[in-house]
Formats: structure tokens, C-alpha cells, sequence
């Protein structure tokens, strides 16, 4: 049986990895994250998810 | 009499009725049959032919049992127990279950006590249906929680007395005020999924602290890296029917991970209070470190040579002071994530907080460049010989020093 895409999870793990991404890179010192950036862009991450659970909705 | 009329008499009130062997009745074509009620006097007899019988009268409810679960486990089957009697899916239970074996050992605590005490799907026990076994189990788990629960092993534990004790002054003022549930809540339901809330809350908040502080250690890039793979292990299993129990352990990795980057905040550099006062320039040291609390480096005895001399302070989270000799020059270069920065009589605060402070000394003058780099806290760089103790955070005295006396 084929199983359904859940689009939660992909949003999710497309904004967690990509905001992983950034603080590998800030960590190892390639670019300089502040709260000016950060901040923005984890609320971004975590509307994201919220934004993806609403649209989809409970899981049955 | 609440007879339906289109409701066909049955034949014999006395006894079962032989269903017939013509096959079921036409429906009646005036509309459907009201089914009989329990109060109805044909009802006690039996059915008309070709119907089903009614159903039994409903009995009282089985009692609720909370059982391990023999066909939902991984190790014991207690998260699948819990899971099913209080209706919640038996994933958030092992995943308590995990993160509190983080917390100095409860988790493993917990685990144990209810796979000892709490019967199987078959009634069967692990230390068995006597009561001498289980008094003996309980002893030992109870020693075993005295022991692994003290501080410094369980730093949640203080945390959580005083908690339980709001629940339970909460649910006696509750009970007083005439408080009641919708009917069909069960109250112990009700407390236990409270419970399990504030467990899995309290639970998130030390794996947050322990986060940030694995960051704040220098962790950062492994940790980064743990998102990284998380974040990717979602995006594959939303292609296999999605992992979304993983969202909320991969969001309290990166969260913690985040605001320390954006701070900035290294405490690779210590803990307590650290005060430094050279006597002289061969005292002096390039760098300051300090990663939490209060590091005071007191210059007024140095006699700056003529030219730059340059002092770097770093403090991860905490409060900065440097005092510098009266006649020098002070330049400086200030990063500050969150917090309240002043040197002299330049002052800034709030989140990113960084500026350049230059200053122009007099031929053969000396000079001071303070170069700051602090996490989260309060930077204060200020000339004058009064005692710490005597002057409060950024006094109004401060604010009026110039970068050069």
C-alpha cells in the first residue's frame, strides 16, 4: 500500500534542516548569525510548522 | 402508551417466536418502524417475526484497568499500557519516558516501578502475584528512588515538590468551590493527563537548559550537525508516512542551539567570579575569559606605555567591568548579543548590540583599546578610583567620561 505524503513532517523537516544548516555554518564560523537574523529566521521555522500543521490538519 | 401504530403486533407475547420461514416481512410502506422501547409493554415479549431480536439492555461499564500492553511494546509494554488507558498516543509516554531518564534517572525509575507493579494483559507480574515479592520490590525501588533523586543526580527534583504541592492545592480548591467535569470525564483521567502535560513541559525544559548548555560548552557544531540529520530524517519519513513525534525533540535542539549563536555566548571559560588587578604592564594579559558570572579587570595600577596596549574580554553570560587608569586613552570594539553595554559615555543596549569607539590621544599619550566580546549581560568601562561597591550599574558619574581625560 502506497503511503501518503505528510506534509507537516516535510515543512517541518525542510525548515529545521535549512535553520541546521545555517547554525553549522555560524558555528564553524563561515558566516556571523546575530539576533537580528536568527531570530527572524526561527520564528520563520517554527510559523512554518504551525502554518503546515493547520493547513493539514490532525492525522487519522 | 407510546405504541407506534404501524408497529405489527407480535403473535405471541409469551414466548420466542420461530423467525418465519417466508422470509422477512415487507417493509411497510407508511415509513419506517419505530424501534420498541424499554418501556414499552410489548417489548417484553419477543419479537415479531422476521426481526432481530432487540438488543440486551446496556450493563454497567467494564472497569477501567491500566495494563502493560502485550501486543503494543517495545521493551515492557508500559508505554503501550498507558497509551491505550489514557487514550493518548503511547509515543509521547516513551518519549517522556526517555527524556526523563536524562534527568537524573527517572525515567528508568519510573519505568521499572511500573513494569514491576503494573499487571500484564494475562494478570501476570513480574515479581509476581505474592505479597512478600512486591513489599520486597517496592523497598528496593523506594531505596533506589531515594537514592538517584537527591541532588545533585535529579536537578528537576526540587522543582517538582513544590509543583505537585500547586497541583494539589489547586485541586483542593477546585473540590471546595464545587468544581465538576463534564459528565463522562473521569476525574483521575483528567489530573493524569494534566500530569503527563507537566511532566513532558518539565522535561522540555531541562533538555532545553541541557541544549543550551552543551552549545553554550562549545557544542555548537555538533549539535548543529544533530539538526541537520533530524531535519533531514523528516524529510525522508514524510515520504513514508511522516515522523512528526521527531518535530518537537528536533525543534528543543535547535532552539537552544539558535539563541547561543545569535549571542554568541562561549562559557568555555569558567564559572564564579574572577577579578584580575595588574600592578604592571608585565602583569597584563591580552585576554580576559570568563564564561558565567562576574569578571572585574582593574587597570588602574598599570602605567600604560606610550602607544595602543590592547585588553580583550570575553564573558558568555554575566557582568563585565574594566576599569582603566586615569590618563589613558580608551578606545574600544564592543559585541554584545543581548544585554547593556557602556564605555565612558557611550552606552547602548538590546539584542546585537556592537560599535566602535575611537579615540584621538595626544602624542606619546597612552592609549587603551578595549576590545569586548560578551554573550548575554552588562559591559561597564568606566575611569575613576572610587570602590566597586560604591557605584551602581551605570551611574550618571560614567556617562560623563570622555574617551580621553
Amino acid at each position: 500500500m502506497r503511503r501518503r505524503l505528510d506534509r507537516v513532517s516535510l515543512v517541518a523537516g525542510l525548515a529545521i534542516s535549512g535553520l541546521g544548516v545555517v547554525l553549522l555554518l555560524d558555528r564553524t564560523g563561515v558566516i556571523e548569525v546575530g539576533f537580528g537574523y536568527g531570530l527572524p529566521a526561527l520564528l520563520a521555522c517554527v510559523g512554518a510548522i504551525l502554518l503546515a500543521a493547520g493547513l493539514e490538519g490532525p492525522r487519522r | 402508551m407510546n405504541e407506534d401504530p404501524n408497529t405489527p403486533r407480535p403473535d405471541d407475547p409469551t414466548g420466542p417466536t420461530e423467525p418465519d420461514p417466508t422470509g422477512p416481512t415487507e417493509p411497510d410502506p407508511t415509513g419506517p418502524t419505530e424501534p420498541m422501547r424499554s418501556g414499552d409493554p410489548l417489548a417484553g415479549g419477543s419479537p415479531p417475526k422476521g426481526e432481530a431480536p432487540p438488543p440486551p439492555p446496556p450493563g454497567p461499564p467494564p472497569v477501567k484497568r491500566l495494563t502493560r500492553s502485550s501486543s503494543d511494546k517495545l521493551v515492557g509494554g508500559v508505554a503501550g499500557g498507558l497509551g491505550r488507558y489514557f487514550g493518548v498516543d503511547p509515543i509521547l509516554f516513551r518519549i517522556a519516558f526517555v527524556v526523563l531518564t536524562f534527568a537524573g534517572g527517572v525515567g528508568v525509575l519510573a519505568y521499572v516501578g511500573l513494569l514491576a507493579f503494573v499487571p500484564a494483559d494475562d494478570d501476570s507480574r513480574v515479581f509476581g502475584t505474592g505479597r512478600g515479592a512486591n513489599l520486597v520490590g517496592a523497598v528496593v525501588l523506594g531505596i533506589l528512588v531515594l537514592v538517584l533523586l537527591g541532588p545533585p543526580a535529579f536537578f528537576i527534583g526540587p522543582v517538582l515538590v513544590p509543583l505537585a504541592l500547586l497541583i494539589g492545592i489547586g485541586l483542593l480548591l477546585w473540590r471546595v468551590a464545587g468544581g465538576s467535569l463534564p459528565s463522562g470525564t473521569d476525574p483521575a483521567r483528567v489530573v493524569a493527563r494534566g500530569a503527563l502535560a507537566l511532566l513532558i513541559g518539565i522535561a522540555a525544559v531541562g533538555a532545553f537548559v541541557g541544549v543550551f548548555a552543551l552549545a553554550a560548552l562549545g557544542g555548537g557544531t555538533v549539535l548543529a550537525v544533530l539538526a541537520v540529520v533530524a531535519g533531514l530524517a523528516l524529510v525522508v519519513a514524510a515520504f513514508a508516512g511522516g515522523a512528526r513525534w521527531l518535530i518537537v525533540p528536533a525543534l528543543v535542539l535547535v532552539l537552544p542551539l539558535a539563541i547561543v549563536a545569535a549571542a554568541d555566548i562561549d562559557v568555555d571559560g569558567g564559572v564564579g567570579e574572577r577579578r584580575y588587578r595588574p600592578a604592571s604592564t608585565l602583569e597584563l594579559r591580552p585576554d580576559y575569559r570568563l564564561g558565567m558570572g562576574e569578571l572585574v579587570v582593574d587597570l588602574r595600577d598599570v602605567e600604560l606605555p606610550a602607544g595602543r596596549t590592547d585588553v580583550h574580554v570575553q564573558v558568555g553570560v554575566g557582568h563585565t567591568i574594566v576599569r582603566v587608569p586615569e590618563d589613558a586613552c580608551v578606545s574600544s570594539d564592543v559585541e554584545m548579543g543581548i544585554g547593556d553595554a557602556q564605555v565612558l559615555d557611550r552606552r547602548s543596549d538590546g539584542v546585537d548590540v556592537a560599535f566602535v569607539q575611537s579615540a584621538a590621544p595626544t602624542a606619546g599619550a597612552p592609549q587603551l583599546h578595549v576590545d569586548a566580546d560578551i554573550g548575554v549581560g552588562a559591559l561597564e568601562v568606566r575611569r575613576g578610583d572610587g570602590p566597586l561597591s560604591d557605584r551602581s550599574w551605570f551611574d550618571n558619574a560614567a556617562e560623563e567620561q570622555a574617551a580621553c581625560p
